[in-house]
């Protein structure tokens, strides 16, 4: 099992900037050390591995100590003040429990952990709701006995009167359902005065169990969503707190509230607003999900959180939340002017264990290095980080069609669910994973890494497969400067602007409309595009305004994906932007972009390409220059062939220009490779790579205005070809042809018509 | 699983003749009836189902079984240097978990 992660408060840093490293090593020591990046693929079939040694000022020997992860979101309010004085009590909220028999949680607390005291509105052992009341002495637990159905709404209310001792419990559905009895009341006395008060702090979804270096420790965590949450300085009858249920309230109400929030609020933000005049705001921790629908929602008065917020007055909490880790710096790395930009990581060694915390070193801001610019897909990287492809999901072994190969990283993930999950995982009660941070160590972006996904030998996915571009790029020797898209999002076209030519990652999924749009500019300005993967520019996602490093998709509508949002829940909490595929953004499909837009998935072998009809086009000589053979890409570290893992097809009807050319296309596949869903409105026979000619990659090149142009070679396999036969092969010398065209000033001339 | 299903999913075909075409060749295309016997035995859940855990990159696999989500996998006798064999194994296994046939090497 690992003893060694990490990561880095940032991932992109140009010189003069500081990166903060901060490491868990489970050793007494370790050696820290900084490499460039060159090609991290392990396997005997791939060149050797090359890794730079770079000597920088935090080469050293450190102590090892080890750093852990509080995950898991909440709510947090500090308003001690509103609490002085204050004996009996009344919590409530309508309440959407997702995992109510997964035992004791808290919805509202004031309730340290610790020292086993406060008081606290509760799921009950019993899947039932409950109240929990101590003063660190006496202990009193009451619950309605009633078991919660998951995914229903209830009004939850609890409350204790100081002068009496009584508890009263309420549990009321939202829908009523024969045979099942959920609905009821409980009540029991304690001592009057029992004194619950407790330094703990205002929490929803989560008791509070203590401070650790700077972070609030979450307990007792709750999974649901929590709406319209108060808070009365008094003990209220059911009526007084049904009440409180909605907007609006009597002034006698009004006078004993401690605090109402009003999550409709601030959906974009981390504020959690009291309405209550008491300016008890708060904050959420570890970024539980926004923009849900609550209880009132209908789908009748519109479908996004910016129509009618009232209605998405909710937050979902999940046990599995994880934001930044916030662990303690161990060292820190100024960047020394003049550092080459490229692809670097701190090597962490000791006792035979390795681990690598990758960064960026891109060029100063307007100061580009090089006429040409690798694109690092940060955001995907992230979209992807620590994924559980091979741990939560049995199918994933039909989805690769072959035995399910895990790694050291992977069998660490499963056993540390604190190290937070990927876009493409379920949390614990089921929901998708919409946000992604990568203030967390990221074990699967890295070199020397092995993933699920990539077929062999190689077996490799996203930034490790990366690294066969840019030892192709060295091996042929092409300077180039490396710039990410996290980057690419906060500069727009001008970060790209300098540069000749871009070459794109294997597989760059995941876009925001800012970096969608600087891309078109770019290739829209003279700029040329090698986008050099499959399934590109398909997912639209969001990044927070203030919250650094965390991304958001939802996967609305249709497409290839992982998990579907719950209705009402299509747009983005960060951006109030519509989620989903790029294609159904409205001209903005990666067709319209690159010529190409994703067809088919497949794990298992990949295909050569066929020279298409397109190649004897004089438009594409350059391309195929040198070149006689028919078969294109019949070798590969990934499959096998050129061709594979997920493909594009080149289709007018879906954006693809015009005039692209078609230089060769792929096939067949194995069957294993399937035709996407988005294109498959009915379910339908013969839709796999061994029947349907849909299955396929192509490659296809474009001019675009003012001399621009745009090569696409649609696959994520191509890149494991580049290096096969010490770079000596047709598909590595057909890129080789398009790149040294692309970095020709010359302009590409439009083709007349 | 009972051994009419076995039939159904190899449609008359000679099974001797579909494991020796998974033996020759474990990933890619395969014949329609293996592909099918491969499908239904690989359906498995996550609890329960049998992986390879690398312990040497690209040069050795351990036989595993998965225990679910969040669980520690346990690790079953089996070393392997070659995924090819490693795949066969765990087709041997599947078949006698689901159709109880021996297979031999």
């Amino acid at each position: 099992m690992l003893k060694i992660t990490g990561y880095a408060d940032r991932v992109s840093a140009m010189p003069g900037d500081a990166v903060r490293f901060m490491i868990n090593c489970e050793y007494p020591a370790y050696q820290a050390s900084v490499v460039r990046v060159v090609q991290g693929d392990t396997a005997p079939e791939a060149p050797p591995v090359k890794l730079v040694p770079v000597p920088t000022s935090i080469d050293g020997r450190y102590p090892g100590r080890p750093q852990v992860i509080h995950a898991g979101s909440f709510g947090r309010v500090d308003c001690e003040r509103g609490f002085a004085g204050v004996s009996s009590l009344s919590l409530q909220a309508m309440i959407f429990p997702t995992t109510p028999q997964k035992g004791r949680q808290a919805i509202l607390s004031k309730w340290d952990e610790a020292a086993g005291r406060g008081i606290a509105m509760i799921v009950a052992a019993d899947g039932s709701l409950g109240i929990e009341i101590s003063d660190g002495t006496t202990r009193k637990t009451l619950s309605v006995g009633k078991p919660m159905l998951s995914r229903h709404w209830y009004f939850a209310a609890v409350s204790y009167d100081a002068a009496t001792g009584a508890l009263q419990v309420h549990q009321e559905p939202q829908h009523d359902f024969p045979t099942i009895d959920d609905r009821g009341s409980a009540s029991d006395t304690v001592p009057a005065g029992l004194s619950w008060q407790s330094a703990a702090p205002l929490l929803f979804a989560a008791n509070w169990g203590g401070e650790d270096l700077g972070r609030t420790v979450g307990r007792a965590l709750y999974n649901g969503k929590i709406d319209r949450p108060r808070v009365s300085g008094a003990s209220l009858s059911l009526a007084d707190m049904q009440e409180l249920r909605g907007d609006l309230w009597s002034e006698r109400l009004g006078g004993s509230l401690i605090g109402a929030w009003d999550f409709s609020r601030d959906i974009p933000g981390i504020r959690m607003d009291d309405i209550s005049g008491r300016e008890h705001h708060g904050v959420v921790v570890n970024m539980p999900t926004r923009g849900v629908t609550g209880h009132n929602f209908t789908g009748e008065d519109g479908m996004c959180w910016k129509d009618r917020p009232t209605q998405w007055s909710a937050i979902h909490f999940h046990d599995d939340d994880i934001y930044d880790a916030g662990w303690q710096v161990d060292f820190s790395l100024t960047i020394p002017e003049g550092m080459k930009s490229g692809i670097y990581a701190v090597r962490i060694e000791a006792e035979g264990e390795e681990q690598f915390v990758t960064f960026v070193v891109r060029p100063p801001r307007g100061k580009p290095g090089s006429k040409l610019a690798f694109l690092f897909p940060l955001a995907t990287y992230m979209a992807y980080a620590n994924e559980h492809f091979g741990t939560n999901d049995g199918l994933v072994e039909l989805h690769l069609n072959r035995a399910l190969v895990l790694h050291p990283h992977q069998q660490f993930l499963n056993e540390h669910r604190e190290y937070g999950h990927s876009l493409y995982d379920l949390h614990s009660d089921g929901s998708g994973v919409c946000y992604s941070s990568r203030l967390r160590p990221v074990l699967n972006l890295r070199p020397k890494v092995e993933a699920n996904h990539g077929a062999g030998p190689s077996h490799l996915w996203l930034f490790n497969a990366d690294t066969h571009i840019t030892s192709w790029l060295e091996n042929f020797d092409q300077d180039y400067d490396v710039i990410t898209d996290e980057d690419l999002h906060a500069e727009g076209h001008g970060l790209l602007r300098d540069y000749q030519t871009v070459v794109t990652a294997t597989h760059p999924e995941y876009y925001t409309k800012e970096m969608y749009d600087a891309v078109h500019r770019y290739t829209h300005g003279g700029g040329r595009l090698i986008y050099l993967g499959g399934n590109g520019f398909y997912w639209r996602i969001a990044y927070h305004a203030t919250q650094p490093g965390i991304i958001e998709v939802r996967r609305s509508e249709g497409g290839s994906r992982a998990w579907e949002p719950p209705t009402g829940e299509y747009y983005h909490s960060f951006t109030g932007e519509y989620g989903g595929m790029w294609r159904r953004q409205g001209n903005r499909s990666p067709n319209h972009l690159v010529g190409v837009g994703f067809t088919a998935q497949g794990f298992d072998q990949s295909s050569p390409y066929r020279r298409a009809p397109g190649a004897d086009d004089a438009r594409a000589a350059f391309i195929l220059e040198g070149i006689e053979d028919e078969i294109l890409g019949d070798f590969g570290l990934t499959g096998g062939g050129a061709a594979g893992m997920e493909l594009d097809r080149h289709d007018v009807s879906v954006g693809s220009p015009p005039h692209s050319l078609v230089i060769a296309s792929s096939g067949p596949h194995t069957e294993a490779h399937v035709f996407v869903v988005e294109d498959m409105l009915f379910n339908f026979m013969g839709a796999t790579g061994d029947v349907c000619d849909k299955v396929r990659a192509d490659l296809v090149f474009f001019e675009t205005p003012q001399g621009g142009a745009v090569f696409s070679v649609g696959s994520i396999a191509y890149s494991g070809a580049l290096p096969w036969n010490n770079f000596d092969n047709n598909i590595s010398k057909l890129t080789l042809n398009v790149l040294r065209r692309f970095m020709d000033p010359t302009p590409f001339p439009m083709p007349t018509s | 699983m009972a051994k009419q299903d076995l039939e159904q999913l190899i449609q008359g075909r000679d099974l001797n003749e579909l494991v020796a075409e998974f033996r020759a060749k474990t990933t890619g295309q395969h014949s329609p009836a293996l592909q099918r016997l491969i499908n239904r035995i690989r359906s498995e859940p996550m609890t329960g189902k049998l992986a390879l855990l690398c312990t040497k990159p690209h040069e050795e696999w351990r036989l595993v079984q998965m225990n679910g989500r969040g669980k520690p996998m346990t690790l079953l006798d089996g070393i392997f240097h070659d995924l090819n064999d490693a795949e066969w194994a765990i087709f041997k296994l599947r078949m006698k978990r689901h159709f109880d046939i021996d297979l031999q090497d």
